[in-house]
This record gives structure tokens, C-alpha cells and sequence, in this order.
């Protein structure tokens, strides 16, 4: 369970989970697993500790747990193409997720992503493996202790969820 | 959600990448960046000392520059990222105003507006029903589709007079419950996800609209709903633009036709609709325009894109 971060010491090291919303297991002919890989290594420092975290799509109505992930990825044709999962369709269209997150939505190809983009216009959209993987080290490489300003942001994002959860 | 990061990608907007370069770009700047941030970042607030750092460590750093040469931008077109003079404030800021179409901006404002006088008149103080925000919502698109667009004489429209210029954006198609729109419900949705409207339970019996099966939901303004809409409610009544003052004129008309009709009433005068009748299940039967408005044409835009940004 999340607790509070009181002071910058707290937040160091800070386990961030990737939240990864897929059927296949699989995106741009990569597994997740080898992408978040790709990602782990372009991120900067040691204060950051990054863990993938495959959530069941038959429970996306568990708010509570989904928001505890900075970033999520979404695999945008098995997840919301089609609007399969109502509740994470609710959660992007009421944009009820944490503020201090990063949301990447992952598309196949630079028309459809056009496409998806003036859909959903407050989140990242990602036509390619190169651009997830760049998104998501943008913003870990951004929300990260390794720096005074970086350490900050982990602990808006954290304290914001733990507003969210009533946690004191 | 926190975006300053994101002028890395946006900083070359201005040039005309193709996928492939834009996409090599953004690898070669997120890398410069994140080694950057752990090197010499030393801010502690994202503002105009983050912007700085952007400039100097990451957007003039070599690898970033002979990229951006790769792709044939001359020396001069580059200058800004040369000389680490780039506007990344101005990019943020900008990206922000852009978060939501004015066709988007203004149907929200219209809702809140169409809440506000509802309840003001009303003997309950709200909209008494899922229900009948729907139907008022296509009422008023009904009732504009029924208003002669003058100034199209000639011209060739869609047929649905005024709504081919003005009115909510929405699409309705026909469901049990009668003429429905999901994107009204997205964007009632929205109102709440910002608590600018409340949606109290006021009844045990639902009204066999979508998300009001089981139970009916009022829908009133919060007030921060109220502090909102009491920001621009003026500039809609008085507004000069002939499109948004004839969508709130019929607005109005139909608010004083609907607000003291019971709910069986307002069943039996949405059943006597022509559209609805004619229609099976899953028609569509009536689509508001899909672009509308121009900058231009309102005059208080700045105010209320800066409301909606900061919901």
C-alpha cells in the first residue's frame, strides 16, 4: 500500500510501477517485458527503481489500485479501439486519473495516431516502439530523484494518490 | 497532468519532420535530456529555471542540432535551438489553450449555462433527471434544425437550417430511452470529473435512461460550477455573434417549454418526435455541427479557455 512521502528523504529510492493494459502481452511485434526493458536502460540514476506491473483487464473497475502506477500504457486496439473496457474508457474521457502521472496510449502507425490524438488530446499517443519507449523515459527521466526539481514531482505524484486513497 | 517535459517534442512544431524525423528527433532529444537531468539539472520548480535548463543543456547540445542539420534545416532555421533561445514557456502555454476545441470549450460552457437556468427556474433547483438532460439537449438542437439560416441562402448545407452552423456538436441516436447522446454524457461526465456539476440521487426509480436505470440523478451546478458559469453568463446573453445568441435563445425557449412538465409529459411530447418514430433502434437521428465556431467569432475566448484549462 502507498504511503506519504513527508520529506525528499522518502522518496528515495521510489519504486515506480509501469501500468501495462494489454490482452496480448505484446505491441509493435515486441513483448512489453523487452520494451520496458528498453526503457529501464535510458533512464538516468539510481533513485528511480522501475517495475512493470500487468493489471487484469477483468478488474479496471479497481480505481484504487490503477492510479498507485505513475505510467500507464495502453494498448490502444486491445483496450479502447472498440470500447471494450467501459471503465477505462470513463477513466480517459473524465481524465480520473492522477494528475502527476503520465498516460501513453499505444497505436499502430503515425495516421491512426493522428486519429487517436484528437480523441483523446490530453494524453501521449505513441505510433511507434521508439516513441513509448521515449515517452515514458521522458517522464521518469523527468519525475525522478536523481534531481532536486525531479524529487519534487515524485512527491506531488505520491502524495497526490495518497489524497485520492484518504491514506493520512 | 505535468507537461513541461513535453516542449521537447513540441519545440519542432515549427518545421515540417516527416514521421521518420520526427520520430529519430525525439529519440536523440529524450536521450540528451534524461542524461542531462541527472548531470546538471539543479531546480527545483518547473518554470522559467527549468526553461533555461532546457536551452542550455538540451535543445542547443550538439547531438540535438546536427539531427535537426540532418533532416536539411538550414543554420538559420535552427538558430533558435543554436542559440538556446527557444520560447518554451510561450510552447506550454500555448500546448494548454490547445487542450480543448473552442466547438469543445463552448458546448461545455452552453451545458453549464443550460443547467444554471434550468435549476433557476425550476421548482427543485435542478434538472431533475439523466433523462431529461438528454431531452433538453435535443430539443435545443431540434429547435435550432427548425430555424431558417439566412445567411445561407444558395449556399449548399446540410438541410438542418440553423443547427448546420450552430448548436451542440452532439450526436443522437435512437435507444430505448428515446433520442440519445453519448457525447452529452461524456461531457456531463467531464462537468463531474472537474465537480463543476453535482449529480445528487433524488429517487429510487430509475428512468430507463442509459446510467439511470436503477435509481434518477439530479444534476445541478457545484459551487464551482456556479463561480464558473457566473464568468461568462453575461457575455453569452449579450453575445454579439448571431450563431451563439440564436443556439441560446432556443436554449431558453425550450428550458421555458420543459421546465415545469412533468416526467411523463416530457416522455409523451419526446415519443410524439417525427425523427424518433420513424427510426429504429440504433439510427441516428439528428447530428449537431461538427465545427462551428471560429476563434473570432467569440469574443471571450482568452476567459474561458482559462477556465476550462484550469478545471
Amino acid at each position: 500500500m502507498i504511503t506519504r512521502y513527508s520529506d525528499s528523504n522518502d522518496a528515495v529510492p521510489h519504486e515506480e510501477n509501469l501500468l501495462i493494459l494489454t490482452m496480448s502481452g505484446r505491441c509493435y511485434g515486441h513483448d512489453f517485458s523487452d520494451i520496458v526493458q528498453d526503457i529501464r536502460d535510458g533512464i538516468q540514476g539510481d533513485k528511480l527503481l522501475i517495475q512493470e506491473y500487468f493489471h487484469s483487464l477483468d478488474d479496471l473497475a479497481n480505481r484504487n489500485k490503477l492510479i498507485q502506477n505513475s505510467v500507464w500504457i495502453i494498448h490502444w486496439q486491445e483496450c479502447l479501439e472498440d470500447e471494450p473496457y467501459p471503465y477505462l474508457k470513463h477513466y480517459l474521457d473524465t481524465r480520473s486519473y492522477p494528475n502527476e502521472g503520465e498516460i501513453v496510449l499505444c497505436v499502430d502507425g503515425p495516421a491512426k495516431a493522428e486519429e487517436v490524438r484528437s480523441r483523446y488530446p490530453c494524453v501521449a499517443v505513441a505510433p511507434s516502439k521508439q516513441y513509448l519507449v521515449a515517452y515514458a523515459q521522458g517522464h521518469l527521466n523527468t519525475a525522478n530523484p536523481a534531481c532536486s526539481g525531479g524529487t519534487e514531482k515524485v512527491i506531488a505524484w505520491n502524495n497526490e494518490v495518497c489524497d485520492d486513497l484518504g491514506v493520512p | 497532468m505535468p507537461n513541461e517535459w513535453k516542449v521537447l517534442e513540441r519545440a519542432v512544431n515549427q518545421f515540417d519532420l516527416d514521421h521518420e524525423q520526427r520520430e529519430e528527433y525525439v529519440q536523440v532529444v529524450t536521450d540528451v535530456y534524461g542524461e542531462a537531468m541527472a548531470a546538471t539539472a539543479d531546480f527545483e520548480q518547473f518554470d522559467y529555471e527549468y526553461y533555461e535548463f532546457l536551452n542550455q543543456e538540451v535543445f542547443s547540445d550538439e547531438r540535438v542540432v546536427s539531427t535537426l542539420r540532418g533532416f536539411g534545416l538550414s543554420d538559420d532555421q535552427l538558430a533558435e535551438f543554436r542559440h538556446g533561445t527557444i520560447n518554451a514557456n510561450e510552447l506550454v502555454k500555448t500546448w494548454n489553450k490547445l487542450r480543448f476545441r473552442i466547438d469543445e470549450l463552448i458546448d461545455f460552457a452552453m451545458l453549464l449555462k443550460l443547467v444554471k437556468d434550468y435549476s433557476l427556474r425550476s421548482d427543485t433547483g435542478m434538472i431533475d433527471s439523466r433523462y431529461r438532460l438528454q431531452k433538453l439537449v435535443y430539443l435545443v438542437n431540434c429547435q435550432i434544425s427548425q430555424k431558417e439560416d439566412y445567411a445561407a441562402v444558395g449556399d449548399t448545407r446540410g438541410g438542418l437550417g440553423m443547427l448546420d452552423r450552430t448548436g451542440y456538436r452532439y450526436r443522437f441516436t435512437k435507444r430505448d430511452s428515446g433520442p440519445f447522446s453519448a457525447d452529452v454524457y461524456e461531457d456531463k461526465n467531464r462537468l463531474f470529473a472537474w465537480e463543476l456539476i453535482d449529480e445528487p440521487v433524488v429517487g429510487e426509480e430509475g428512468t430507463g435512461e442509459v446510467g439511470e436505470r436503477n435509481r434518477r440523478y439530479g444534476i445541478k451546478l457545484t459551487p464551482a460550477g456556479e463561480i464558473m458559469i457566473d464568468q461568462f453568463y453575461d457575455r453569452v446573453e449579450q453575445a454579439d455573434s448571431v450563431m451563439l445568441s440564436s443556439w441560446n435563445h432556443s436554449q431558453q425557449s425550450v428550458i421555458d417549454e420543459v421546465v415545469h412538465m412533468a416526467h411523463e409529459d416530457l416522455v409523451g411530447t419526446i415519443n410524439e418526435d417525427e425523427r424518433l418514430q420513424r427510426a429504429s433502434t440504433g439510427v441516428e437521428l439528428l447530428v449537431g455541427p461538427t465545427r462551428k465556431f471560429k476563434a473570432s467569432d467569440i469574443e471571450f475566448l482568452n476567459e474561458l479557455t482559462g477556465q476550462f484549462a484550469h478545471a
